[in-house]
């Protein structure tokens, strides 16, 4: 998800679409992800 | 649409991606964003991630790059300065929320640096050399003019312009300078040359005039008995002079 956002540069909304998740998961799922990766990186 | 306080929260991972299409929503966030310490701490975090998720994409170059690059600059030509002839390009509604930025203008950064670097290199190495042909020469040329013993002759040529000769004798060199020499066509060059009682020797070629005005060529090993001509030649010149001197000076070395 984060790589066709980020890398890929389409919107939320445009992904949501593409791989048919709604958008409310969508939000949740890039978020999480995000949290994760911080973490990971131990980013403050 | 119902908008619900959470639902601008779980926007943050979005918008940090750049992944919030610019309009309305991407307002209600931004204006959300800063109301909103929380939201705001961790879009700065996430930013960070996808800072180094763009490092962790970045691809080594091929090691022949270099030498590609290198190979292409050496071959091309500079560009002319740069001439804006319309306005700033408008702004869009979608800039500069539509591209991931943050890879792409590192990236382009990068490579406009490297670039400019190798371009600067080559620029310099051969504006130096120039530079210190032109200050050799000038050096040369001030020492002459300034020498007490110099001396002053001026003569016109059969093709027009006139020809001023400084000399030096005792140091056997001259310097030669011209004024409202016709310019040749294509393909041939003035040629100067130091005719002797048994050899004539050239002494070098007229450089490019401006405003009819040729800098000063320098001359040496002057002797007596020399008479300083002026020929046209076919380019780059000639080893002993093919046409009839356009002016022959006696030189009182």
């Amino acid at each position: 998800m984060i790589t066709l956002t980020y890398y890929g540069g389409y919107s939320y909304r445009q992904v949501s679409d593409l791989l048919k998740v709604t958008l409310g998961a969508i939000k949740t799922r890039i978020r999480d992800g995000l949290i994760r990766m911080r973490d990971c990186l131990g980013v403050s | 649409m119902r908008f619900l306080r959470h639902d601008m929260h779980s926007l943050s991972g979005a918008y940090a991606l750049d992944a919030i299409e610019g309009g309305s929503e991407l307002d209600r966030f931004t204006r959300h964003l800063s109301r909103c310490a929380s939201c705001a701490s961790e879009v700065r975090g996430f930013r960070e991630v996808a800072t180094a998720l763009a490092f962790a994409a970045t691809a080594e170059p091929p090691s022949e790059l270099r030498d590609r690059v290198l190979a292409a600059a050496a071959r091309t030509r500079q560009l002319p300065p740069e001439v804006r002839t319309h306005a700033r390009p408008r702004r869009t509604r979608a800039w500069p929320h539509k591209v991931p930025w943050v890879p792409w203008l590192s990236g382009v950064v990068a490579t406009a640096s490297i670039v400019v670097a190798v371009l600067f290199g080559f620029a310099q190495a051969h504006t130096q050399q120039e530079l210190d042909q032109a200050r050799a020469v000038n050096q040369a040329i001030s020492l002459l003019l300034s020498s007490p013993q110099a001396t002053l002759l001026s003569h016109s040529t059969t093709k027009g312009g006139v020809a001023t000769v400084v000399l030096v004798a005792d140091r056997h060199e001259l310097a030669v300078i011209t004024n409202g020499l016709p310019a040749l066509s294509a393909g041939k060059v003035y040629q100067l040359w130091l005719i002797g009682k048994t050899k004539t020797v050239s002494a070098g070629l007229l450089p490019p005039a401006t405003a009819g005005r040729t800098p000063a060529v320098l001359a040496s090993g002057v002797v007596k008995g020399d008479t300083l001509g002026l020929t046209v030649e076919p380019a780059p010149g000639s080893i002993q002079p093919t046409t009839k001197p356009i002016l022959a000076l006696p030189l009182p070395v």
